[in-house]
């Protein structure tokens, strides 16, 4: 049992900012106890919050490792060669872990786990020390979905396939990206919006992720549908994202990474901002959610199972090397990237990001991501949390970057900063409700005794980039910035009930086109050595 | 009988006591092997970083290599069968592959080309391998003039008669015929192809992507070796194959070449995992060897120590490559007494490590 004394404790969720103590009891946050012996940590001085909890993250999958596979010399903690900036892009699943845990962060969700890949999303996840993760299935291109929606376009049939699909793939929600525009590129479409349609189907992807939405919300998942909108990276895509956040009707939706479509488009066809206008329809619209995707600058890959995305911007690739791949859903594309400073771009991408985590002033709908790794490595937050929480050092970095590139940008004029408080709020309070995890994200009695602390400091980047002292489930995995041991965490999945009639359409259509039973991709309980503790169960809303 | 010193049955216990002597006393030790499931992977990687070696198992290293490529483009087998309606085989395999999966018409796609016959051509292959498909008039030697020559037509440059013993026309012709698929598939085998010529073809496909959908389809190697591949990336960072011999993981793909170590001389001491199939090595050194296989199968000469194992998904549950889901598969099996690659390669890593204490 553990007594932490003296910490000034920032917990949100229980609306708590005060200098006081924090005890752990058997992995949990416990009242304090007068016939216990703790041992006793002074944490006088320092801040005391919940373990961060990070939502959309691609830290596991197929196409992490085929990133892996194109850059092979794309390698955390080596040194990049002369003249490259190829360091530190998808680290192997321990320093994932060891890098997220020493900045305080205990629960990580990989957002796009490709249905057909579930097995080998989660032996990875399985294998990423210290923190607990979990991962969103990836519906809304492959055919099976795209016939029921046809057969009922009122989205009836859906409800039992995505619990299923959920349930098999132990996935802790749903995610959908650019939905039918995957399987429209099957069929040699090339632009695919809000209101286009996939031809052999007859379905707008405005169909799709509306009856995907429903089904989410229906079934009491407690994440909102994950949502990659289409058009993303496009100048003028702020279009789409308006045109989305008016079609969800007010049912609950998150948009990922938003900063990849808040774009305006200039009279000689290149970007503008438009996180205004983006982040005036979230303030308006509380039914929505976002994360960022905060540009970092330097050498990344980008990972996206948009194939048609990826597919149109292939000779962007930097250095020259891509993957392109049409897959039984959504595929995907690895492309390398290189944000430099220089670059107009690059420049207004990353004044973008921080325009919308400025200008939407509710922390509770905004969440905190770079779409690791596709806007920068998650290694950057300690940085981008310096940057929301000082106006001085966005000022700062402004000027180096190229003076026309931020002509559309309104960042200079934000003097807001974020406090402590709000940091809390966004990067754990908010994120657990979002997920659902009642004992998550918060210090109060019962919650699971995930705590990061830290030395206040002016400079954020050095006060986040190293935790003083970490616990996961109430054992301390970090001390003085560095992890300690080697403690293995749980993976969170969610079990939305069905009806098991779906199972009478699955069992034909998989022995046709795999020759396979339907739970041939199927996640079981005794996976991977059969270890009892792998997986934990997060409740649906009843 | 789990367990064999110089071929003469011996305790695990044994067995465990030799082999940890050897990888202790080893210089240069060597993890090959022809493949095996997940867990086996992880523990022979594992094993690989507490002895400073190397590791390089079976057909990752040829699962990785088009993944290098300077542009890629693929499918899912399913997604072949489903909705090609233009199938070019390059090889041997890829045309038997074609006959034996390809042969009926396709069912999805867009409307109107459903259920009409399936478009099937073949290059580079033997006779035999062809069957009913249209076959190119290009050997094995004459591939890349073949899709050079294509590439330039599929682009609408002028095409050199000398390439392949194709006619101007000829090429014209068969550009146009590919650029008529809605849903092309080039099959191929990283095996059975020339890196060089492999560039090519992707080459021609991105070309055919100006105006159609083209994609390839890359034949799995045998034995888990993607998911060798795969558990190679996510634990270590890189591919295979890989050294662990400076502490920290290195990738290389020629000097960690496990065949050429052992046959150059530079390695002595090997272990040899095989879990799926009774395969022995084909290399002509002669390091110190402990042999993890299952049963049936015929060294040359006695291994050093030779541990019996299971075969996953039979003897014991386990996670492996499946050709049919095209991906990392759970299989379920009633427990046995046999020995998995996993816990064999766990208790040896522990004899190590408490001999080195």
């Amino acid at each position: 049992m553990i007594h932490l004394k003296g910490g000034r404790v920032i917990d949100p969720a229980n609306k708590r900012d005060a200098v006081g103590d924090v005890f752990i009891a058997n992995g949990r946050i416990a009242a304090h106890d007068p016939n216990a012996r703790y041992a006793t940590i002074d944490v006088s001085g320092k801040i005391v919050m919940a373990g961060g909890i990070d939502i959309h993250s691609h830290i596991a999958g197929g196409n992490v490792n085929a990133a892996r596979m194109l850059l092979p010399n794309a390698q955390a903690g080596q040194e990049p060669p002369e003249g490259q900036r190829f360091a530190g892009v998808c680290y192997p699943a321990s320093e994932t872990g060891r890098l997220y845990a020493q900045m305080g962060f205990t629960t990580v969700v990989e957002p796009a786990m490709n249905p057909q890949g579930a097995v080998r999303t989660h032996l990875e996840l399985a294998d990423i020390p210290y923190i607990d993760r979990g991962a969103l299935a990836i519906l809304g291109n492959e055919d099976f979905l795209l016939r029921l929606l046809r057969e009922a376009p009122d989205g009836a049939l859906l409800k039992d396939y995505v619990a299923w699909a959920v349930q098999s793939t132990k996935a802790l929600g749903v995610k959908t990206i650019n939905p039918g525009g995957a399987a429209a590129f099957k069929e040699n479409v090339r632009q695919f919006g809000l209101d286009d349609v996939v031809p052999s189907y007859g379905l707008s992807s405005r169909a799709i992720f509306t009856a995907l939405q429903r089904a989410v919300h229906e079934l009491g998942i407690p994440h909102p549908l994950h949502l990659h909108t289409n058009n993303l990276g496009m100048p003028g895509n702020i279009d789409s994202a308006l045109d989305t956040i008016n079609a969800a009707e007010g049912l609950p939706l998150h948009l990922a990474h938003v900063q990849f479509y808040s774009y305006g488009k200039t009279k000689r066809g290149g970007f503008a901002s438009e996180a205004g206008r983006l982040a005036e329809a979230v303030i308006a619209n509380k039914n929505i959610t976002v994360d960022i995707g905060q540009v970092a600058f330097g050498q990344t890959i980008t990972i996206s199972s948009d194939v048609l995305r990826q597919f149109s911007a292939r000779e962007f690739a930097n250095p020259k090397k891509w993957i392109v791949w049409d897959g039984d859903g959504n595929g995907g594309g690895i492309l390398p990237y290189n944000y430099r400073e220089k670059d107009a771009v690059a420049a207004l991408q990353w004044a973008i990001g921080l325009e919308l985590f400025l200008l939407i002033d509710d922390p509770w709908r905004v969440f905190f991501t770079t779409d690791h790794p596709n806007g920068g490595p998650f290694t950057a937050y300690p940085k981008i949390l310096h940057l929301l929480m000082d106006a001085g050092e966005r000022a700062r970095f402004m000027d180096t970057l190229p003076p026309k590139a931020l002509r559309t940008s309104v960042l200079k004029d934000l003097k807001r900063e974020y406090s402590l408080y709000e940091i809390a709020i966004m990067t754990r309070a908010a994120p657990a409700k979002l997920l659902g995890a009642t004992d998550r994200g918060h210090l109060g009695e019962g919650g699971i005794a995930d705590i990061s602390i830290y030395t206040e400091q002016t400079d954020k980047t050095a006060m986040f980039a190293a935790a003083d002292y970490v616990f996961k489930s109430g054992e301390m995995i970090v001390k003085n910035g560095a992890a300690l041991g080697r403690r293995m965490g749980q993976t969170l999945n969610i079990k939305p009930q069905f009806d098991r009639r779906i199972e009478a359409r699955l069992q034909p259509y998989y022995a046709e086109h795999y020759g396979a039973r339907p739970d041939i991709f199927a996640v079981p309980e005794g996976f991977a050595g059969g270890a009892s503790s792998l997986f934990t169960e997060q409740a649906c809303r009843s | 009988m789990t367990a064999f010193i110089k071929g003469a049955p011996a305790t695990l216990d044994k067995a465990l006591d030799r082999a940890g002597e050897i990888l202790r006393t080893a210089k240069a030790p060597v993890i090959a092997g022809t493949g095996a499931d997940i867990a086996g992977v992880r523990s022979a990687i594992s094993l690989a970083q507490l002895i400073g070696g190397v590791f390089d198992m079976g057909g990752a290293a040829l699962e990785t290599r088009p993944m290098q490529q300077r542009r890629l483009m693929y499918t899912t087998p399913r997604e072949a069968k489903a909705r090609a309606d233009m199938v070019l085989t390059i090889g041997d395999e890829a045309a038997r592959y074609a006959a034996a999966n390809l042969a009926d018409a396709p069912k999805l796609g867009r409307e109107g080309f459903q259920s009409k016959p399936r478009i099937i051509m073949c290059a580079g292959a033997s006779s035999d391998s062809v069957r009913a498909a249209k076959a190119l008039e290009a050997s094995r030697e004459r591939l890349p003039g073949l899709i050079g020559g294509l590439i330039a037509a599929v682009k609408g440059v002028p095409v050199a008669n000398s390439h392949s013993g194709i006619a101007v026309a000829d090429f014209k012709a068969l550009a146009e015929t590919l650029k008529g698929a809605q849903f092309g598939v080039i099959v191929w085998s990283p095996s059975d192809l020339d890196p060089m010529v492999a560039e090519a073809l992707m080459m021609l496909i991105d070309a055919l992507n100006a105006s159609t959908r083209f994609t390839s389809l890359m034949l799995p190697q045998g034995d888990n070796a993607r998911g060798v591949a795969d558990a190679a990336l996510w634990t270590t960072g890189f591919p295979s194959r890989i050294s662990f011999a400076q502490g920290q993981a290195e990738y290389d793909p020629w000097r960690f070449d496990a065949q050429r170590l052992i046959n150059s001389g530079e390695c002595d001491a090997a272990i040899w995992l095989a879990a799926f199939r009774p395969v022995a090595p084909q290399w002509t050194g002669t390091p110190l060897l402990i042999a993890l296989t299952g049963p049936g199968i015929a060294f040359g000469r006695p291994p050093e120590v030779h541990f019996s194992i299971g075969k996953p998904g039979v003897d014991h549950s386990g996670e492996y490559y499946d050709a049919a889901a095209d991906g990392l598969i759970s299989v379920t099996a009633p427990a046995s007494d046999k020995l998995s690659a996993a816990k064999a390669l766990d208790a040896l890593a522990l004899r190590v490590e408490r001999r080195a204490a």
